[in-house]
């Protein structure tokens, strides 16, 4: 049951209110990104359960979505420790573990949004201090992949027909800064990239095709998204079009994709500017791929935006509701 | 007759209130966002 809050304010019509639903379990707290990951918040394929970490508590929850109504439907273990991000495929659910060994943990989900964990399903990533960023599986639920942001490694297992994962495959990045994968729709894996450190708006974005044995082959390596701390990643349904959030520069860069996943970088590639000292962190796309919502943690706002038929984005307003430097981390939008 | 009004009479009621689940289940397509609060005394989904 959900507590009501007061009307928030809605520049543009959509967000009109807010409510807020406990999930069981306990946060990391902190000010700014304190998770470090995409994927702390994620819908299932089909939008009708949405899925939450609780890296204090060590525990993920699962709620059923009925509009903007949520119905908690379980609280688990999340098989290791601060859990960061959840990825999901049928009935298939992975989790990311930063603490401690980093790992990833497989659990079935039932039709009525319990999580079972699977046997022999904890895999551990490279080393123990990978700072696992983000885990994605690819659209035929072939492939897991996962991102290591302290090793710029990128892990690739092959999902077994019980569930369970292959050994590890790791395939190091070569561009800097490895931090979130997002798969297209035709299989394509898009990697956001933060870039050398100390370089002034560095960061860049990468396509790879993952080959039968889970090495990565590049496609479009290291298109300049020309902002700095570039760590989001989102893909329109269509899979024409993927925005990147530039959490240094407060912008939000754009590319076309082709059906290949080739990248080419919209015109002037930067597509929006959110007001200074936002921290532009995660971002997510309505399902109709109509609008664009970018989570401000500095300035405790949602960036409201338009996806425009050419992939150019329209700046429609923000809605407020959240405090600013108060650890919020994860979006997801129906 | 009673006996089949009775029946009647059950599987109107049950099938409006399947339709109302139905309902609730599958209208996923209205909009709303959701952002979480990661706080450390009580994580919270704030739904817009």
């Amino acid at each position: 049951m959900g507590t009501r809050l007061s009307p928030i304010r809605a520049d543009n019509g959509m967000l009109q209110q807010s409510r807020k639903f406990y999930t069981g379990g306990r946060g990391s707290g902190g000010l700014i990104d304190p998770l470090e990951s995409q994927g702390s918040l994620t819908l299932s394929q089909d939008r009708s359960f949405l899925f939450a970490v609780n890296a204090g508590s060590g525990d993920i929850s699962v709620f059923r979505v009925h509009h903007s109504r949520l119905v908690l439907t379980d609280v688990a273990p999340c098989g290791g420790s601060s859990p960061n991000a959840i990825a999901q495929h049928d009935n298939l659910v992975y989790v990311l573990n930063t603490g401690g060994s980093s790992s990833v943990a497989g659990f079935r989900l039932s039709q009525n949004g319990k999580l079972m964990q699977i046997s022999n399903s904890i895999r551990f990533l490279s080393t123990n201090t990978s700072g696992g960023a983000s885990l994605a599986f690819s659209p035929d639920g072939r492939f897991l992949l996962v991102t290591e942001r302290l090793t710029n490694n990128i892990d690739a297992f092959t999902v077994q027909p019980d569930g369970t994962l292959s050994p590890i495959l790791v395939n190091s990045d070569p561009q800097p800064g490895t931090f979130a994968v997002i798969f297209t729709p035709g299989g394509a894996a898009l990697v956001a990239e933060t870039g050398p450190a100390g370089a002034q708006n560095g960061s860049t974005i990468s396509s790879y095709a993952v080959l039968d044995d889970g090495t990565l082959s590049s496609i479009t390596p290291g298109v300049p998204t020309l902002g700095a701390a570039t760590c989001w990643n989102a893909i329109t349904p269509d899979g024409r079009f993927v925005y990147t959030n530039n959490a240094g520069s407060a912008t939000i860069s754009g590319f076309a994709i082709d059906p290949n996943g080739a990248l080419t970088p919209l015109p002037n590639t930067i597509q929006a500017t959110n007001p200074a000292g936002s921290s532009n962190l995660d971002l997510t796309i309505s399902s109709d791929g109509k609008f664009l919502y970018s989570l401000n943690a500095g300035l405790g706002a949602i960036g409201i935006f338009r996806i425009n038929k050419n992939g150019s984005l329209t700046s429609v307003g923000s809605a407020g509701g959240i405090l600013a430097h108060h650890g919020f981390n994860g979006i997801a939008a129906l | 007759m009673r006996r089949i009004l009775t029946a009647l009479t059950i599987a109107i009621v049950f099938g409006f209130a399947n339709a109302g689940m139905a309902k609730d289940v599958d209208s996923h397509d209205a909009k709303a966002v959701f952002v979480m609060t990661n706080a450390a005394n009580g994580n919270e989904i704030v739904a817009y």
